[in-house]
Formats: structure tokens, C-alpha cells, sequence
């Protein structure tokens, strides 16, 4: 649907296929997921530290270089490694917006149509260790954070 | 104050408020409300959840601002000015320690702000860690603290910076009974020692009568009395401040006749008692007599005998409750009525009154307030 969706817009706006709409299609949706994660902790919580930090002297930007962005970064982080998880997965949105390149898993489900090699093996190998480090990873941060928003 | 002619003049007030209204939505928070706070005053805000006492404390901090009305500090008007640019520190009733910093990092934070130098830094912080009575945690994070310490280093994060006003929300309240009343008289002399003006908020009333110099007493967004304990106390002015603070007998009756700064008042099935009218209020009609239970006794407790001038009234035991320094004897008048007793508990308790006896209860009636409905 994202893909079907996404392609119709660029043939709209009269956009050509390639490595850029790849991007911005697997922006799209990796946005979201961000968005989710970090903006899930951004919360009571660092209203209330806010407004302590703003209590004692802080501005706006030394608050959210001093206080906001160090208790969210495990947050922000986990959703950078989600998203380059998914996108790193990612087959079907691209198949709809390449261009002439091609992404490694695009590369790997072509070549998974002619019979399989060590070399598709090894590939597929990589890909799922990666996206499972990921994940856990993103997992842990995200917990992470959560634990330290609870102390305060 | 006396300035060098030998003039009395008059200080710049810490704190005005003038005329302050805060609506959210359609929500009315705080309705004009105006309270001038003197340098060093420590004042609480006390009232019931929802009267705007919080609201009223974070406009003063720059966390809202007025809907309108005009709020000056040290005689400069505030306006929008935010948190970050007034000298107004605060405690939070959650305190709101940066779990990300150590002890020492969280207080030294505002002096970092204000570009203090190090050495000076340091010193202050450990300053602040005295004055609150914990040194040697500098290097702990919040949240190897307890309840208590983590409470001070709020406290201690505010102090460093030597506001003019020290803002608290209901500071104490996580804290268990003993280690509150503690802290209760600490705070109140730190008041002394810092000679911040301490704007204290609270729904507890033991708490106000204990710390402060004045209590405001709101609901409803409003204040409705302010003065010294003793007289929020003994000379409440309306219903809900009698009822809010401490215990009151309400004795509902009608005016007969008024004498100067007394009334009588006709109390069905017990006669007439007199009772103190206070400034304000006009005695005519249904009114109630406000008497607190430990300034009734039961009559045979007055050993050189009753005043002739002291109300009396009659009725039976209800009910004795055994509180430990006193017992509460609640008393049915013959109207139904309820009038409760406090009856100190100077000796082993006496068994010489029983549930269903009949007793008389007095009190002065310069003890006794009347109160409109």
C-alpha cells in the first residue's frame, strides 16, 4: 500500500524514478517509527525537568542541549537503528520506487529467482543478523530510557 | 525599615499580586486575587485541591502567566518574563532532580548557568549540602537517594543560587509524619537564616499553623482570609476557614439581640448563648455559633466553678473517642445538635462520664464566633 501509494504521488508530481525516491520513500515511513519511539518518552517528564532547568536559569536552548536531549538520546538512537533496520529490510516500497540502482535486498530477491548461492546465503546471513541486532538494540535503548524517566 | 534621616519608610514588598486572574478554557483558576508579600515573609497558600493555590504559586515562578492582572517582584513588573530571567527559585512537589546529573552536578546547575567560576562553585554547593544537612552526597545520582535526601537537594538546588524568593509545592508531602515535622521547622528557619521571602503552598493546615508568618487561606480561586495563625485560628471570618482549619462546633441557632461586639443567639432547646461577631459579618437571622472543641469543657472539669457569664449548654454523651492527648466527648444536644468536647487527658484516663449520661458543657463566649451561612 505504502509503495503503491507513494509511487502514484511521484508519477504526479511528474518526479523520475532513482536512488532519491528510494530515499524519500523510506524516509516516509521510518519518520513515523521515530517518531514514535523518542516522541513516546518526550513526556511529562521532561516538561517537569524543563521547568526545573528553566527555574534555576536555563534558556530554552540550554535546557534542551543540557537536560532534554541527554535523557532522550537512548531514545533517539534506538529509533535511528529501527529505522535503518527497516529500511535495510525493506524490499517491497523499493521495488516500487527504483530507479535504475538497486538496493542489496532488491539485488538478493533477483538473484533468489535464478537459484541460490553461497554469495546470496552469506548476503541473507548479514542482512538478519543485522536487522535482529538491531531490533534488540533499539529495544534496549528504548527501555533504557523509559528507566530513567520513571526515576525522576 | 529606617533610612538615614531616622525615617521609617517603607520597604518594597517582595511579592504583588494585583487583581490576578488565570482561566484556562473556560475553567476560572484563580479569581482576582491580589496579596502583597513582605521581604522575608514566609506566607503560605493553603486551601483545598483545586483552589487555585498551585496556579497561583507558578504564576509567581513564570510557569503561567496571569490571564490579567499585574504581578510585580521587588517592585518590577514581571509580565512574561520567564523562569529563567526572574530571581525566583522553586522546590517541586515531585522535585524534579535531573536523574542524569550527579547530587553535586544537579545544585551547582544554576551557578553554571549564572557563569559562577568553579572554586566558587564548589564552594557554594557544598554550602548549600550543609545548610541542608547533607553533606558528603555530592557525587551520588538522585536516585540512590531516599525520599528525604532527595528532597533536600531540591531544596539545596534552589538555595544555592540565593533567590529573593523561594517557591515550595507541597514540598513534604512524600514523606512519612515524624521526618515531615522535622523538615517543617528546618525549613521555617531556614527562612530565618537565608532571609528569603518563602512562598509556601499546601492543603495541610497543621502544616500552615506551624511554619508561617501568614496563611492565605483560598478556595475557589480566591482568598478568602489572610492573617497570622493565631488569628486564622481563633478569629476566622467565614465557614470555610473555620471548617478548614482544625475542628469547629458549628451550633446553628437565631439572632435575638446584638450588644456592641456580642449577639445572642437563641439555640432551640438550650436557651440563648453569646457569641464574638466579627468585623464584616452583619448577626441577623440564622446564623452559627463557631466554638473549637478544646475551648469547651465539661463542667465538672472547672474545679472553681463556671463564669457566670460562660454559655452553657446540656445534652447527652454520643460518643468518647480516646485520642491519646485528649479525649473527644461528642455531645447530642436536645435539637440534635452535635456540640464535640476535647477534654485534655492530664491524668489516667477517668471513667467518670459514660455514653448516654447527661453532662453540661460551657465555654466563654469570647471564644465563640458568629458565623453567617
Amino acid at each position: 500500500m505504502t509503495g503503491e501509494a507513494l509511487l502514484s504521488h511521484f508519477i504526479l508530481i511528474g518526479s523520475p524514478l532513482s536512488n532519491w525516491t528510494i530515499i524519500i520513500g523510506h524516509t516516509t515511513f521510518c519518520v513515523t517509527l521515530v517518531l514514535n519511539t523518542v516522541v513516546g518518552r518526550l513526556s511529562q517528564v521532561t516538561r517537569h525537568l524543563g521547568e526545573a532547568s528553566a527555574d534555576v536559569g536555563a534558556t530554552p536552548v540550554q535546557t534542551l542541549w543540557r537536560i532534554t536531549l541527554p535523557l532522550i538520546m537512548p531514545a533517539i538512537i534506538a529509533g535511528a537503528i529501527l529505522a535503518f533496520t527497516l529500511s535495510f529490510d525493506e524490499i517491497v516500497v523499493t521495488l516500487f520506487l527504483r530507479g535504475r540502482d538497486a538496493t542489496l535486498p532488491l539485488v538478493i530477491y533477483g538473484r533468489l529467482r535464478r537459484g541460490l548461492s553461497p554469495v546470496v546465503n552469506a548476503a541473507a546471513t548479514v542482512i538478519i543478523v543485522t536487522s535482529l541486532l538491531g531490533v534488540l538494540l533499539s529495544t534496549f535503548l528504548t527501555r533504557r530510557t523509559a528507566a530513567r524517566s520513571q526515576q525522576s | 525599615m529606617i533610612n538615614s534621616s531616622g525615617d521609617k519608610i517603607r520597604q518594597t514588598p517582595s511579592i504583588e499580586l494585583r487583581n490576578i486572574r488565570k482561566i484556562f478554557g473556560e475553567f476560572v483558576a484563580v479569581d482576582d486575587l491580589s496579596l502583597t508579600v513582605e521581604s522575608g515573609e514566609f506566607v503560605t497558600l493553603l486551601g483545598p485541591s483545586g483552589c487555585g493555590k498551585t496556579t497561583t504559586l507558578r504564576m509567581i515562578g513564570g510557569f503561567e502567566y496571569p490571564t490579567s492582572g499585574t504581578l510585580l517582584i521587588h517592585g518590577e513588573e514581571m509580565g512574561s518574563r520567564p523562569p529563567y530571567l526572574r530571581s525566583v527559585n522553586t522546590v517541586f512537589q515531585n522535585y524534579a532532580l535531573f536523574p542524569h546529573l550527579t547530587v553535586g552536578e544537579n545544585i551547582e546547575y544554576g551557578l553554571q548557568m549564572a557563569k559562577v567560576p568553579r572554586d566558587e562553585r564548589k564552594r557554594r554547593v557544598d554550602e548549600a549540602l550543609e545548610m541542608v544537612r547533607l553533606p558528603h552526597v555530592e557525587a551520588r545520582k538522585p536516585s540512590e537517594l531516599s525520599g528525604g535526601q532527595q528532597q533536600r537537594v531540591a531544596l539545596a538546588r534552589a538555595l544555592v543560587n540565593r533567590p529573593e524568593v523561594l517557591l515550595l509545592d507541597e514540598p513534604l508531602g512524600a514523606l512519612d509524619l515524624k521526618l515531615r515535622k522535622a523538615m517543617q521547622l528546618e525549613l521555617k528557619e531556614l527562612n530565618r537564616e537565608v532571609k528569603a521571602t518563602f512562598i509556601y503552598v499546601t492543603h495541610d493546615q497543621e502544616e500552615a499553623l506551624t511554619m508561617s508568618d501568614r496563611i492565605a487561606v483560598m478556595s475557589e480561586g480566591r482568598i478568602l482570609q489572610i492573617g497570622v495563625p493565631s488569628e486564622i485560628y481563633e478569629r476566622p471570618r467565614n465557614r470555610f476557614v473555620a471548617d478548614f482549619i482544625g475542628q469547629t462546633n458549628f451550633l446553628q441557632g437565631e439572632v435575638t439581640s446584638i450588644e456592641g461586639t456580642m449577639a445572642n443567639i437563641a439555640v432551640q432547646g438550650i436557651g440563648s448563648l453569646r457569641g464574638r461577631i466579627p468585623d464584616g459579618v452583619t448577626a441577623t437571622g440564622r446564623v452559627a455559633i463557631a466554638v473549637r472543641p478544646e475551648r469547651v469543657s465539661l463542667q465538672v472539669d472547672l474545679h472553681g466553678g463556671t463564669p457566670s457569664s460562660w454559655n452553657m449548654i446540656s445534652g447527652t454523651i454520643r460518643d468518647i473517642v480516646y485520642l491519646g492527648t485528649h479525649s473527644q466527648y461528642v455531645i447530642q444536644m436536645p435539637d440534635g445538635q452535635h456540640c464535640v468536647v476535647h477534654r485534655q487527658n492530664t491524668g489516667p484516663v477517668s471513667h467518670d462520664s459514660a455514653i448516654g449520661d447527661t453532662v453540661a458543657a460551657v465555654f466563654d463566649p469570647e471564644s465563640a464566633t458568629i458565623l453567617t451561612y
